[in-house]
């Protein structure tokens, strides 16, 4: 399992940066992995990644440690390629075959997940779910919608309680929700899912006669409480962003390895 | 003036939105639980990872229970990507992707569940199967783009039957149960044992759109290559030194050859057309002892076979031609479907 990873207060490094700055760096690593052919490249912006966590104030050892797990998918969808393509030059021929664009493949795939989820915990880290929230907002999209975010994040620590308190009731109940066939699935997740699901129900009208009774949605925009500003920090996370993409685009234009 | 009409404008009413958001909530919030039940499964079969797959339906659930509660178009869509956000945000084991892949199931949904208007345990069914199975394509197109399509299959089906019951026929068990103990009486409820207006027509609907998102889900992770270098085709397969051939560094090479282009439906009178000799570019890539067909394919999945590959090696009139910035096999001598345009590869076997 991976350890559980959440955003904490920080001062340094992309804690300084706007949320939206933090979203256009993850497009970047998304667009530099999935778009360029080059292992070398992947295996920069996984340095990178790991250089910005630093930056930070993150602990490696920490984030290390956090992703054993994908490291060891990692491996896993190495081996799959490996062994899956049979294309280029024979290395190993033992009953499986073994070549050399099938060990080319299965590093490019461990490297693109890879960057994947550790640019994505390095995101998570640094971002603010609130201030994201709120952001979306000022990229324009219309608040009724984004509302639903910061909705939606005002609700899991309610629903994170409550599942709690049904996996406790469950206990004192002496309900067996271990799993030991489909019978036992099944038994668990009706039991968990719909006292959760029926309790969140029940609130939706107090939730939505609350905010009508507060003139939400009558208006075409909304103030905000706190805007966010540009700063030199965001700047220089949009030319990190622009430099991923150029070295994107040369990678694939030129075959880089 | 204040804008009055604004939440007339919008997609869904504000009871929707709050439906909304604590959907996507419990969703994020159990995609941590359901990710334990798939361990066990995985434990329970013996397997590092994969047989998680069976309960992947309840990830499609709170999509299918957003669409059947407000019926609204959009709904799973939001639902979905909300879903996704706050499964990323709280540290999800998925990255980033989750976010697509829930997009990809909540637009699904909107899009099987408008097929009708009606509400039937069928549709639901068919639509929480194609929504789940879409995971595996997505991260086949991501992560698994080399292994084996019966691997794939057999994934989409083990997941797309868990869509079909953990998703489909779970979400209109709990809607029927909602409305039952009238926790969702607010909600349009209306509709449900309404007549059905032409099952076989909106079932023959279904299979078509199937059809194409399949086909076309095949065709953009499997086929297509957008991002194919435009000048460069890579030779590969049974050969000792499969390569890129880049034609700025054949320049020496150039020859120039007169003919013409005989197709069924295509005539292009004889003409002069430079190009690297085929034969060449293959010899280069030493092909291995045995080995026959060739195989020139495009960008866009289009492909000529040549069965003899000893007489292309001796054939020095056949050419890789730079064409409008990208190559094109002139195949003087075969019929006009032998003229590959956009070539990105070259496969021998």
């Amino acid at each position: 399992m991976i350890a559980k990873v959440s955003y904490h207060k920080g001062y340094a490094g992309l804690h300084r940066v706007t949320p939206m700055a933090n979203v256009l760096l993850l497009v970047g690593f998304l667009v530099a992995v999935l778009v360029s052919p080059s292992i070398l490249v992947k295996l920069g912006v996984f340095l990178l990644v790991i250089g910005l966590l630093v930056i930070s104030g993150e602990r490696v050892g920490s984030f290390l440690s956090k992703t054993r797990f994908v490291l060891l998918f990692g491996v896993v969808l190495f081996i799959a390629q490996a062994f899956s393509i049979r294309e280029g030059t024979v290395l190993l021929s033992r009953g499986f075959v073994v070549t050399d664009c099938g060990l080319l493949a299965g590093a490019q795939m461990a490297f693109r997940f890879l960057v994947i989820f550790s640019s994505s915990i390095l995101f998570v880290l640094v971002t603010d779910p609130d201030r994201l929230a709120h952001s979306i907002e000022q990229i324009g999209i219309p608040y009724r919608y984004s509302f639903v975010l910061v909705l939606s994040l005002r609700f899991v620590p309610f629903f994170r309680k409550e599942y709690r308190t049904v996996r406790d009731a469950q206990q004192v109940r002496g309900i067996n929700t271990s799993i030991h066939g489909f019978g036992g699935l099944l038994r668990s997740i009706r039991y968990t899912l719909f006292p959760l699901l029926v309790s969140g129900l029940m609130r939706v009208d107090s939730i939505a006669i609350s905010m009508k009774g507060r003139c939400f949605g009558l208006y075409a925009k909304r103030t905000i409480a706190y805007k966010e500003h540009w700063q030199r920090a965001d700047w220089a996370v949009l030319f990190l962003f622009c430099l991923l993409l150029a070295t994107s685009a040369l990678a694939r234009k030129y075959a880089w390895l | 003036m204040p804008d009055r009409s604004n939440a007339k404008r919008s997609l869904l009413d504000l009871r929707e939105l709050v439906l909304v958001a604590l959907l996507a909530a419990v969703g994020g919030v159990l995609s941590a639980y359901i990710g334990y039940l798939g361990n066990l499964i995985n434990r329970l079969f013996g397997v590092p990872f994969g047989a998680g797959q069976l309960i992947a339906g309840l990830h499609v659930l709170w999509l299918l229970l957003a669409r059947i509660l407000t019926r609204r178009f959009g709904s799973a869509t939001l639902t979905g990507i909300t879903k996704g956000i706050v499964e990323l945000l709280s540290g999800g084991t998925h990255g980033v992707i989750i976010v697509l892949i829930s997009f990809v199931e909540g637009l699904l949904v909107d899009v099987g569940m408008g097929i009708s208007k009606r509400l039937s345990l069928p549709l639901t069914m068919v639509v929480g199967a194609v929504a789940t199975a879409s995971n595996v394509l997505l991260f086949q197109a991501i992560y698994f783009s080399g292994v084996s399509m019966w691997f794939i299959l057999f994934m989409v089906t083990l997941s797309a039957t868990s869509g079909a019951f953990f998703g489909g026929y779970m979400s209109w068990d709990i809607y029927r149960m909602l409305v039952r103990s009238r926790v969702v009486s607010s909600f349009r409820n209306h509709e449900i044992g309404r007549a059905p207006s032409s099952p076989k027509k909106h079932l023959l609907t279904l299979g078509v759109v199937l059809a194409l998102l399949v086909c076309g889900v095949y065709y953009y992770t499997a086929v297509y290559d957008p991002f194919a270098a435009p000048d460069k085709v890579r030779i590969e397969g049974a050969l000792l030194a499969p390569y890129t051939f880049d034609y700025r560094d054949w320049h020496d090479q150039v020859v120039t050859v007169t003919a013409e282009l005989r197709g069924s439906s295509t005539y292009v009178p004889p003409q002069e057309y430079t190009g690297v000799p085929f034969s060449i570019v293959l010899e280069q890539a030493k092909p291995e002892k045995g080995a026959q067909l060739v195989r020139v394919i495009a960008d866009d999945g289009y492909e000529a076979r040549f069965d003899d590959l000893s007489s292309l090696l001796e054939d020095q009139k056949i050419l890789l031609s730079l064409d409008k910035g990208r190559l094109r096999l002139i195949a003087v001598g075969y019929d006009g479907s032998y003229w590959v345009r956009r070539v990105t590869r070259v496969v021998v076997r």
